[in-house]
């Protein structure tokens, strides 16, 4: 019975599958035709890379699946039903710009609509690829297209000549007017042109017109037009009066072409069309007018230069956008003669490379919190596209005025999109901390499912003036606030690496190992030795420092949460009720407790125990097998009082509007920043000598393991108005990358919060790694993309079960994400915290959740033991409360959330809030 | 990969189709207020359990939806943009559209349906708002009556131009009909099982605030109607309990911070209990409307749903959040949010419960959330549910569990309290109520603890006051020997000028001499001036001496009448609460009586001031100590010492101004009047002084701001 049904569903199974693939052969067979336009721009043995070079449009044919992917839908002319105009064109853009005004206001151009249409970009073959320089926004306007005057010569050779028809030519002959300048013929007629002393300007040259029989009314018309043209094309001249022989020497024995005053305004317009077609440049007008002795063409102040250069690397299409090569206009004079400066804002690389239309399936990844995707043409329009900064927000760049949401953060630089036939996986791979990803949908602007990275190239903040209200004078409003960006743009390349994986792990699973491997093979992954047990992460917090009232005075008083003994004392209970694998990370043991003294100075708090206690602590916990990781905190600082040894003016970073940059905790019903209970942002540019001096003397303690808390979280810059004290954001992931590394040179093992992707390499344990997303509404479906790729090389846990989100599923979810299970804990009760500002440990008495942890580390290491070193190589969501886990040996995990039990399989059952490990093997007994 | 999902096709096949997943998490944090109007953080209490968009549901989805009713298994939804009542089951299938019924043999249709319920009975009402009705239905949409607009034969009930808009109905036991119509302030419409309008019940009240009433009084007539007018309010939404009751909220507007929710009996009075910290009325802090944050303003309540043992819950518009309160008023815990993601809303409109499921309506987005209780909410709910059913020690296990949980939650310290009160444990169960800042049940527990110690002590006490009696005594005898010795020298001392002695000394004799002066103040006075007995140096320890009594008082005043926040105490702000008022009186007094040929210097001023504080050292030091023996029903003993302080205070500073100035008891009377006026413009002008250096500062902060930043 049994088997005939699975033979069936077999059947259906492969026919949707060659059904698939009929579709995309047929689509391939129509690219083929597309691609003619194409030529080869690199090839290697996994990949060819095309280049259109009328369009700059790319594609590329991954030779082992022949799949071909464009960075421009193919099918847009016809797929399109949204966009029009400009609109329409910009989906022939392989990227867009972002910048503002003078005004403050935001405009948007893009490299077709405003450099492939006007021819303003250069292909410059490189290495294994293309080179192509742009410049956006259109450089001539077309009246410089035209010159006003110009000598014969080059007239008839560079424009007459050049044109094929003769009535084109005949329009241009008609248009200009041939002008020379001789001396008097003797029976010349004086004329009298109005506000031109003919003797003094001319003496006895006059103007005629070779070939030509002249009237009165005809020499007047020419010398008018002459000194016209010289006039209106001169600055220097204020009107006719000022004319002097001396402007006409050009013209003196010279045949010279000079542009008519009085045209029809279609005449110009077909001449400048006729003229570009003719490869006649402003350039060229400029020497003409130069030669005249006339003003130049000037070009348009609003373009900016990007460089874009895509070399294929293996399986790989890597895509450099060289930051340092950015020009855009600085100090440069607008139309009334300003000084200006239009700060370029932001790039969005190939927003459309391997967009999806809106017949396909498939979806979006993103990595937001575990990783989350979005169904393509999921009908979701109406809600926020997805947008978010990779590493999360930069605390130093501006303060929030309010927290209204909790979101998570995002931790690898990581997207892609999911076809039918494959799919595309971009990793960012440098410039990543400067750089947002985004995703959408069709239905909104265009007919597409797009995702993309978005560069931030000049970093911009609001500056409010001190009156709240807006001013109006005059009908003008002036605003309270003004922009302050960045005194220079972001420094290095930002690069994207394009992966193209093949329909069999084209899921998030496969993305996940795709990623996987590409971090193995550089080093930051490693696989992980294997150990008897599953690590079971515990935190205690040593003391906080709680401000007290004594005899009026309010004072910073430190209260002990737990002390070495106390600690000794959890271990021996956890330990004794069969808990082993304890990774122990204990804060709140420097000087000021969690929130402690600047860490210049190793200085431990004498109220959770003294140096030779804490020695003879670490002694202990490492005879019994647990690892210590003494925690510190160097990205943010709080100031207890004011001679201690952190000196905010020099020691913290600054926002962009230059005041200090602190940390807030938010209030949970008013959103507004809590002023008391702020700390710091500690200026990247501190961080080497302050974590240079802690380390000296951490390694004095003896103690092997340390936890970097925030280095895994934050990265802030350093926005000082001085060049050389300014670290921008990639720098300063730079410099916590530099100090994660000395923390490994000096033999530490490293223990951070949540995950940035720089930091991989040289943290073997992680806390705090989200388990889902930030759930926005635009977001279909949660899936744990960190965890398949850390699964089996890093020792990791979710937030704390005890003060979790969702506390009875939170166990759940650690062995469907195969997540350690992890516990805050504190000797004392909370409820000596509840009128302090650290009244958010609301729930970590040991006593009360000693039994939880126990019987949930004691079941899940019973049966996920021999899982815990293993690749995850599957997971999905059966049925809407049923997901399955499974490992590279077979074993399966069931997660099952519901409240009814479920039927996985003949006689595998899950029963509620609870999980099932079906191992290989026992599988085939059933 | 393959291989591990082969056994289990049928499944995966349903996988491909689900669009529907677990939540985890939620994009709010939960929080409480505590008894100091601090939000303390606080575990989940409900998470999102299923997030229902509108393109989920079939049948095009909803537009603009305002209202949704569950009715056992069946949920009803005024899809009101779409002019229907949708009806979906459990799972959120659509089981049946009511968009047409036949009215008495004519097709008939909804006109923008805003309210739908379900009478106990089993007919759907549907407050058809632009046809101006309420229709009545069977579950299935078969049209069983329609009521209109209301009738009434007195003039004045009905009030002019008067729009009959139905936007919310309920039907109580009785069969009678409650309507809510939009823009009408004067209460809930009533209508009797005939449909007959019988009144308005339950007028919310207007509590204009006192400057209104100020510029109204001095206004003309044209003024006052330029002037804004009172804003009226209307009920937003009700919901019937179990016993017919009917909770109904208001939108804010010019309505009492504690009348935001009425519960009202039958005949119209409002029986809510407001026993909490703080009123049910959403959150209590708020942003103003000035503030740059992105939500500022109160709550707007907008639906109200009863619970089991007097437990409800209202849903704030403006913040996306819902209030749940007990019988008693105490705030349970809030959840909920604004904004796109699951758990939060846009724009929530209609507030339902579903077994102990929660389910929020957007109605910009028609999209609903169900949200279901966490361990934390059940256990709240359980040990109010044990303690409504006497089952008291059960009660005190779950609030135990729920202090586990929330440290934070001064109701579970209660709950704890109350336990260990039964079992007789009065010192914990002080310890309990102060940890949850209960101070009516601690004054109690205190109460029964000193009679406790005082029967357990009774021998030793009285022993201990003989003892002391006689200590005393035999001092006193000591000391009035050795009085007696020294008298001849002493009066020889004093007689001298005490300009002559040390400085120590006269410093210590100035300080002495005031516990003179409070008892013979015109004598005292006088000699403080004429003969130097008092001195700068003197006074200015009197003074410091006051501050010290204040900061003494404010942190070691016992539990029950130490009502302000001891993490708000500062040194400085005492000193300057002191110092201020006191230079203020010195300064006006002195420069009043110059003109009034007062013959006091500042000085003078200075130092019969001071003396006259003395009262405040004296009395409010012990009273501080016995302050934590007191209970409430003995707060009358403390509130009278505490005024008598201030009152004899008072007295002295009138005596000390007339003895010091030489004046007579009217012209006292007159300058202390002028004095109290001084005081009032020094202050005014002093605000007026410090608002424009701040806009000054203001201007050259924007000024250089502007520079900074633009050159």
């Amino acid at each position: 019975m049994m088997k005939k049904a699975l033979e069936r569903i077999a059947i259906v199974i492969l026919l949707c599958i060659a059904a698939s693939n009929a579709v995309v052969s047929a689509e391939q067979g129509e690219y083929e035709a597309y691609l003619t336009a194409f030529s080869v721009a690199a090839e290697n043995e996994h990949l060819i890379l095309y280049l259109n070079p009328d369009n700059t449009e790319i594609a590329v044919e991954d030779k082992r699946t022949g799949s071909i992917w464009f960075s421009n839908p193919p099918n847009r002319r016809a797929k399109e039903k949204i966009a029009r105009g400009q609109a329409l064109n910009k989906l022939s853009a392989q990227f867009s710009i972002s910048y503002y005004t003078p005004g403050d206001n935001l405009r948007h151009m893009d490299n077709y609509n405003d450099s492939v249409v006007y021819e303003q970009y250069e292909i410059l073959p490189i290495d294994n690829g293309v080179r192509i320089e742009y410049v956006v926004g259109r450089q001539w306007s077309d009246q410089s297209f035209l010159p006003v005057m110009i000598r014969r010569e080059s007239f008839e050779e560079l424009i007459l000549d050049r044109l094929e028809k003769r009535s084109d030519r005949g329009l241009f002959e008609d248009c200009y007017e041939l002008v020379t300048l001789v001396k008097i013929p003797d029976d010349y007629e004086r004329v009298s042109v109005y506000r031109i002393d003919k003797e003094a300007v001319f003496g006895d040259y006059t103007l005629v017109s070779p070939g030509r029989k002249l009237n009165e009314r005809d020499k007047v018309a020419l010398i008018e037009t002459v000194a016209d043209q010289i006039v209106n094309n001169r600055p220097d001249l204020a009107g006719r009066e000022a004319l002097t022989f001396e402007h006409f020497q050009p013209f003196v024995d010279k045949e010279v072409y000079v542009l008519k005053s009085k045209l029809r305004a279609w005449d110009i317009e077909d001449m400048i069309e006729l003229i570009k077609t003719v490869d006649y440049t402003p350039e060229d007008v400029a020497e003409d007018h130069r030669a005249m002795g006339i003003a130049e063409p000037t070009p348009e102040y609003r373009t900016f230069t990007i460089v874009i250069e895509y070399t294929l690397d293996g399986e790989n299409l890597v895509v450099r956008v060289p930051l340092d090569e950015i020009v855009y206009p600085e100090n440069v004079l607008d139309e009334e003669g300003n000084r200006v400066t239009l700060p370029l804002y932001t790039i969005n690389v190939l927003e459309f490379f391997g967009a999806a239309d809106s017949d396909a399936t498939g979806y979006i990844f993103v990595p937001d919190g575990s990783g989350a995707l979005i169904n393509f043409n999921n009908g979701k329009s109406n809600f926020q596209p997805y947008y978010k900064q990779i590493y999360g927000q930069d605390l130093a760049l501006t303060a929030r005025k309010d927290r209204t949401t909790f979101t998570q953060q995002v931790y690898f630089p990581v997207f892609g999109l999911k076809h039918e036939y494959g799919s595309l996986v971009a990793i960012v791979e440098d410039g990543e901390a400067i750089t947002r990803i985004r995703g959408d949908v069709a239905g909104r602007t265009t007919s597409y499912n797009v995702a993309y990275p978005e560069i931030l190239v000049v970093p911009m903040a609001r500056a409010e003036l001190q009156g709240t209200v807006n001013v109006v004078v005059e009908g003008q409003i002036f605003r309270n606030q003004i922009n302050v960006y960045q005194k220079r743009k972001n420094s290095g390349d930002v690069v994207i690496r394009y992966a193209f994986l093949p329909r069999e792990s084209a899921d998030y699973v496969g993305m996940a190992l795709y990623y996987q491997k590409y971090l193995e093979e550089r080093g930051a992954l490693t696989k992980l030795p294997s150990q008897d047990n599953v690590p079971f992460f515990l935190e205690l917090v040593g003391a906080v420092n709680v401000k007290e009232p004594v005899v009026g005075v309010p004072v910073n008083v430190i209260k002990r949460l737990t002390d070495y003994s106390q600690a000794e004392a959890i271990l021996d209970e956890l330990r004794s009720a069969g808990v082993d694998g304890i990774k122990l990370r204990f804060s709140g043991w420097l000087k000021g407790g969690l929130q402690h003294v600047y860490p210049v100075k190793l200085k431990p708090e004498g109220k959770v125990g003294s140096r030779e206690k804490l020695a003879s602590f670490a002694a202990y916990a490492s005879d019994i097998g647990a690892e210590l990781f003494l925690d510190v905190n160097f990205l943010n600082a709080y100031k207890h009082n004011l001679w201690d040894a952190f000196i905010p003016f020099r020691d913290a970073s600054r926002y962009l509007n230059r005041q200090i940059a602190r940390v807030y905790p938010y209030d949970l019903a008013t959103y507004r920043p809590i002023p008391e209970n702020s700390g710091y942002v500690v200026s990247p540019r501190k961080m080497p000598g302050l974590v240079d001096s802690f380390l000296t003397q951490f390694q004095k303690l003896d103690v092997d393991g340390i936890s970097l808390r925030l280095m895994g979280t934050q990265v802030n810059s350093d926005y000082r108005e001085r060049e050389e004290r300014l670290v921008d954001r990639q720098q300063a992931r730079e410099i916590l990358r530099q100090q994660l590394a000395k923390a490994v040179a000096d033999g530490l093992t490293v223990l951070v919060d949540g995950v940035n992707a720089f930091a991989l390499p040289y943290v073997e344990n992680l806390v705090n790694v989200p388990t889902e997303s930030s759930r926005f509404h635009i977001l279909d479906q949660d899936v744990p993309f960190l965890q398949i790729v850390l699964h089996g090389y890093k020792n990791y846990a979710g937030e704390p079960v005890n003060l979790a989100q969702n506390v009875e599923d939170s166990l759940l979810k650690a062995v469907e994400t195969g997540a350690c299970p992890y516990y805050l804990l504190t000797y004392e009760d909370s409820s000596i915290l509840k009128d302090s500002s650290f009244n958010f440990l609301y729930s970590t008495n040991f006593r009360y959740w000693l039994s939880h942890a126990v019987d949930g580390y004691v079941r899940i290491n019973e049966e996920l033991k021999d899982v815990y070193h293993q690749r995850i190589v599957g997971h999905q969501q059966l049925a809407e409360s049923v997901y399955v886990t499974v490992y590279e040996n077979g074993h399966e995990v069931y997660v099952n959330y519901g409240q009814d039990s479920v039927e996985i399989g003949p006689g595998l059952t899950v029963p509620p809030k609870d999980f099932l490990v079906v191992r290989r093997g026992e599988a085939d007994g059933q | 990969m393959k291989r591990a999902l082969g056994f289990t096709p049928l499944l995966i096949i349903a996988a491909l189709v689900l669009s529907a997943q677990v939540v985890y998490g939620a994009a709010y944090r939960g929080y409480t207020y505590d008894f100091w109007q601090d939000p303390m953080p606080a575990p989940q209490a409900y998470l999102p359990e299923k997030v229902i968009l509108s393109s989920d549901l079939a049948n095009g989805g909803l537009r603009g939806p305002q209202d949704i009713f569950v009715a056992g298994e069946e949920i009803y939804i005024a899809d009101s943009g779409n002019n229907r009542v949708v009806v979906a089951d459990h799972n959120w299938d659509v089981i049946r559209v009511i968009d047409s019924f036949d009215n008495n043999g004519v097709a008939d249709r909804f006109s923008n349906p805003r309210g739908v319920f379900v009478s106990a009975e089993g007919y759907l009402y549907v407050a058809d708002t632009n046809n101006e009705r309420i229709v009545q239905l069977t579950l299935t949409g078969d049209f069983v009556r329609e009521v209109g607009a209301p009738t009434s034969d007195v003039e004045g009930i009905i009030p002019e131009a008067f729009q009959y808009r139905p936007g919310k109905v309920v039907v109580d036991l009785a069969r009678r009909m409650y309507v809510i119509v939009e823009n009408v302030y004067d209460g809930i419409l009533e209508f009797d099982v005939s449909g007959e309008f019988k009144g308005f019940i339950g007028a919310p009240r207007i509590a204009p605030n006192l400057i209104d009433y100020f510029w109204r009084l001095i206004a003309t007539e044209a003024q006052k109607a330029g002037l804004a007018r009172f804003l009226p309010t209307e009920y937003s939404n009700i919901a019937l309990d179990q016993y017919g009751f009917i909770y109904a909220v208001v939108t804010g507007g010019d309505v009492r911070r504690n009348e935001y929710v009425r519960r009202l009996n039958p005949t119209g009075v409002d029986v809510l209990r407001r026993r909490g910290f703080h009123p049910p009325m959403g959150d209590i802090i708020y942003p103003q409307s000035w503030e740059d944050v992105s939500i500022t303003g109160p709550s707007v309540l907008q639906d109200v749903v009863a619970q089991d043992y007097g437990v409800y819950s209202v849903l704030d518009r403006r913040r996306g959040r819902v209030f749940t309160y007990d019988a008693e008023g105490n705030l349970l815990y809030v959840f909920g949010g604004r904004g796109e993601q699951s758990g939060v809303t846009q724009n929530p409109v209609a507030l339902e419960m579903m077994g102990d499921r929660f389910v929020v309506l957007d109605g910009l987005t028609g999209s609903i959330t169900v949200y279901a209780p966490t361990e934390y909410a059940k256990s709240i709910l359980k040990a109010i549910e044990y303690h409504n059913t006497g089952e008291y020690d059960k009660s005190a296990e779950m609030w135990q569990r729920v202090a586990h949980l929330n440290a934070n939650y001064d109701l579970a310290y209660t709950g704890i309290g109350q336990s260990l009160m039964r079992q007789d444990r009065f010192r914990e169960a002080m310890d309990a109520f102060r940890l949850g800042n209960n101070r009516l049940d601690y004054s109690e527990a205190l109460g029964l603890y000193r009679r406790e110690v005082l029967e357990r002590n009774f021998g030793r006490i009285m022993l201990a006051i003989f003892l002391l009696i006689l200590v005393g005594k035999l001092v006193s005898a000591a000391r009035n020997r050795r009085r007696a010795a020294q008298y001849e020298a002493a009066v020889i001392v004093q007689a001298l000028s005490t300009e002559n002695k040390p400085l120590w000394q006269q410093i210590k004799e100035g300080v002495r001499y005031s516990l003179h002066v409070v008892f013979h103040p015109f004598d005292g006075f006088w000699d403080l001036k004429r003969e130097k007995r008092g001195n700068v140096p003197a006074a200015s320890i009197l003074l410091m001496l006051v501050v010290l009594t204040y900061i003494i008082m404010r942190q070691y005043t016992g539990f029950i009448f130490n009502r302000r926040n001891l993490k708000e105490l500062n040194i400085l702000i005492e000193l300057a609460s002191v110092l201020g008022p006191f230079i203020l009186w010195c300064g006006v007094n002195w420069a009043l009586t110059t003109l009034m040929e007062g013959k006091g210097t500042p000085k003078d001023v200075y130092i019969f001031s001071a003396y006259a504080l003395t009262p405040i050292i004296l009395v409010n030091l012990p009273l501080t100590l016995v302050s934590n023996f007191l209970t409430v029903e003995e707060g009358a003993f403390y509130y009278f010492f505490l005024i008598l302080s201030l009152v004899w205070s008072g007295g002295l500073l009138f005596f000390g101004t007339m003895v010091t100035h030489d004046y007579g008891g009217k012209k006292t009377f007159y300058t202390t009047i002028m004095m109290i006026i001084g005081i009032a413009i020094v202050l005014f002008l002093g605000l007026l002084f410090f608002t424009l250096i701040d806009k000054m500062v203001g201007f050259v902060r924007d000024i250089y701001t502007e520079f900074a930043f633009r050159l």
